[in-house]
């Protein structure tokens, strides 16, 4: 019977998970190796609806490390089906709205789990040109005209 | 296959006045005689040879895979020209790898009236008469067949083999639509381990009313069921179903249990080595045909890694907070920042994150940030990686740990970049466009170097030793050998094993990818890098762990990967090359 560790939203909602789950978060790793998660870990600023996404995520990743190593025999380094199983999840997983990706890119930081913080990372600005990242996370440009072309001026390297 | 030399196989071919068949693709001709043949124009002595000595040669295979110097129209048409003087009885011609104009080709459908198929894998340039075309790879673009179908009117028969069986999931239909668009002619049809789906299929019966022939091998993407069955049943002469293949690695009702008509995405847990396995051999072909400058070649696209492009398709929608108001990215604290703006590839950040406002400007200028560059899975063309990597070193003002140049890199930008990176521990590069030379030279301004990995395209040799004896801390070495005509079985030399064994003691990770070494190379590394805990003996397949080598073996590695293991090269290096061959040729 492996032991449980409760979170708390921000909401005060609560959430049971396996300590083998909470310890893909490396705070709560330390927390739990600094034995101070009795009572329950509140958690002020990730809310239900994140919260519930952050546990699917370790989850499913704790099943899948726990897959590869009873497969270790054949393990396979440049793709295994696992590896692409496992991708294709993860790619589905981030496919909700750009808010919900924004707070799990936060909670990810927050808690650190590095491979969150990866996929949410990326998913949100990988291939964006500047005018649609300028966008979606509502940057002004605060350059003047000048520092931009000095700034384009430093980066050309594109072929005509 | 044997080894022999040029003038063994001159000598040989005088003898052999009747031979019917000549295949010098796999010949282990020695370095030198190779670089003869493929310089002075492929086999050109061959075929004058072949005038004099084989006037009844039906069959002949020339791939051209051994080097750079193929991009020539006129000596490929030369080429040609002699097989059509020469060769009058010639049946089957294989030309993988050539660039063949028109011109060339003609004269072979003029000088062989006799040929009954001709294979010219990557060698298209404009063929409004070819006939019969076979292509043994998948990145090929929908585009780009159009190209081939639009300049190949007669086109009768198709032959597309997939080099990347994807399980079911991805389904694409752009090959089947330009198929179905532009060679209305076609007779037979190979779409080997193609994505197409249901409706790519009743595109191509709906516009290539003469098809009879229609091989639909390890396509997954759809149920051959219904009136998709009874239509192609109907039509089709001979049809090959998607599960006919004996190499097939999925079991058919594990699929269709999975598979709904709307093709839901599905990746069944199932081996699919056996796929791979068989196509190794056509897969060494089509990179050896990398390095070449040829037509079709530039119009290809890349799809390999097309899944992790489209995770950043989300939709465009500012982020809100729940009462509306917009959160400014912009504000967020700089570590933060950093390490967010840090998992970008090093494309992105030099192209669009650091131009997006001035503190995430600033946040891109740390040093910091430019502790590893990774090129790698980076396909786009239209930038110049070399400048753009300079850049990039040059930001990190010497604290650079980690660069993947694989892709593009050249003796000078190796050069740049040790000059500038002293504490480098991890390099990894192909030789393709990097030296033997640029290499020594450089890794003599690295000693802090511990992991090194380099793709081979060529027989080198003797490097290894320089390698070693500049770098004491050399703690990883990954050599990946794709040396058309040198590949294990048929080629055997423990140079290799025999350099790293005397310079490189410090070794604890070792990968040796079809190398030619054998049981007393094995012994000589064993003994002498003592601190071995990785290693990966893959396609090297003269090792036989022969005498005490299992047992030691056994004792002494934590990780051994065996000669016939499942498992494949590293695909990433092909895709790249192609950028290599569009910015050379800008």
């Amino acid at each position: 019977m492996s032991k449980k560790i409760i979170f708390e939203s921000s909401e005060g909602e609560s959430f049971e998970v396996d300590e083998a789950v909470a310890l893909e978060c490396q705070t709560i790793k330390n927390m739990i190796e600094d034995d101070c998660t009795d009572g329950g870990i509140p958690l002020a600023n990730v809310n239900s609806a994140t919260l519930t996404k952050v546990i699917d995520y370790c989850k499913k990743h704790v099943e899948a490390a726990a897959a590869a190593e009873a497969n270790a025999g054949d393990k396979d380094i440049y793709g295994a089906n696992k590896d692409i199983e496992l991708k294709t999840w993860d790619e589905e997983f981030v496919k909700v709205d750009q808010p919900l990706l924004f707070d799990l890119m936060l909670a990810a930081n927050f808690l650190i789990i590095p491979g969150l913080l990866d996929l949410t990372c990326k998913t949100m600005m990988r291939g964006k040109t500047v005018l649609q990242i300028r966008e979606i996370f509502h940057i002004k440009k605060d350059y003047t005209d000048a520092e931009e072309a000095e700034v384009r001026k430093e980066n050309a390297w594109a072929f005509e | 296959c044997s080894p022999l030399t040029s003038e063994g196989l001159t000598e040989a071919i005088v003898k052999l006045p009747l031979l019917e068949e000549l295949d010098v693709s796999y010949c282990s001709l020695s370095v030198e005689s190779l670089k003869v043949v493929g310089q002075s124009l492929p086999n050109l002595k061959t075929l004058k040879l072949n005038r004099q000595s084989c006037p009844n040669l039906k069959k002949l295979r020339l791939n051209s895979e051994t080097n750079h110097q193929f991009n020539d129209e006129e000596l490929n048409d030369k080429k040609a020209l002699g097989i059509a003087e020469s060769m009058p009885e010639l049946r089957h011609l294989q030309l993988v790898g050539n660039t063949l104009t028109n011109r060339g080709l003609t004269a072979i459908l003029d000088g062989c009236p006799h040929l009954e198929h001709l294979d010219l894998r990557k060698s298209l340039g404009k063929l409004p008469l070819l006939e019969e075309l076979e292509l043994s790879r998948y990145t090929l673009s929908g585009d780009s067949l159009k190209v081939v179908g639009q300049s190949c009117p007669k086109l009768k028969t198709l032959k597309l083999h997939s080099l990347e069986i994807r399980p079911p999931g991805y389904g694409n239909d752009d090959d089947a639509l330009a198929i179905a668009e532009t060679m209305h002619g076609l007779r037979f049809l190979l779409l080997f381990g193609n994505c197409l789906t249901k409706v790519g299929l009743n595109a191509i019966l709906d516009n290539c009313l003469d098809l009879e022939h229609l091989d639909l091998r390890l396509c997954f993407n759809f149920k051959l069921v219904g009136d998709l069955e009874k239509r192609c049943s109907e039509r089709i002469k001979v049809l090959r179903r998607p599960f006919d293949s004996p190499d097939c690695p999925y079991d058919e009702r594990e699929i269709h249990a999975d598979i709904s008509d709307d093709e839901v995405p599905f990746v069944p847990d199932v081996n699919s080595y056996g796929v791979f396995e068989n196509t190794f051999h056509i897969i060494f072909l089509f990179n050896m045909s990398s390095g070449l400058v040829i037509p079709l070649y530039l119009t290809m696209e890349l799809r390999l890694y097309d899944h992790q492009t489209k995770m950043a398709s989300s939709p465009l929608t500012p982020v809100m907070k729940e009462d509306g108001e917009c959160r400014n990215w912009s504000e967020l604290p700089y570590e933060l920042m950093a390490s967010i703006l840090s998992r970008l590839d090093t494309i992105d950040i030099l192209e669009n994150a650091q131009k997006v406002c001035t503190s995430w400007h600033r946040v891109c200028k740390d040093p910091a940030m430019w502790r590893k560059i990774d090129f790698r899975y980076f396909g786009d063309k239209k930038y110049n990686l070399e400048i753009m990597c300079r850049h990039a070193v040059d930001l990190s003002q010497g604290g650079l740990l980690e660069i993947d140049i694989s892709c593009f890199g050249t003796d000078s930008l190796l050069n740049y970049i040790a000059d500038r990176s002293s504490n480098l521990r991890s390099l990894e590069l192909a030789l393709i466009s990097v030296t033997t030379e640029g290499l020594a030279e450089a890794i003599g301004k690295l000693p802090s170097h511990e992991e090194l990995k380099i793709t081979e395209f060529a027989m080198w040799g003797g490097y290894l030793k320089v390698v070693g004896q500049s770098c004491p801390k050399l703690k990883t070495l990954n050599l990946n050998c794709i040396r058309i005509g040198f590949d294990p079985p048929f080629y055997v030399s423990d140079d290799d094993a025999l350099d790293i064994a005397e310079t490189m003691h410090g070794l604890r990770f070792l990968q040796l990818f079809s190398n030619g070494l054998t049981d007393a190379g094995l012994k000589a590394i064993l003994d002498n890098c003592p601190d071995l805990e990785h290693l990966d003996l893959n396609h090297c397949f003269n090792v036989n762990f022969s005498g005490d080598l299992e047992k030691r073996c056994s004792e002494r590695i934590k990780v051994l990967v065996r000669p016939g293991s499942p498992r494949i090269f590293d695909f990433s290096i092909f895709e790249d090359s192609v950028t290599l061959d569009s910015d050379h040729d800008q």
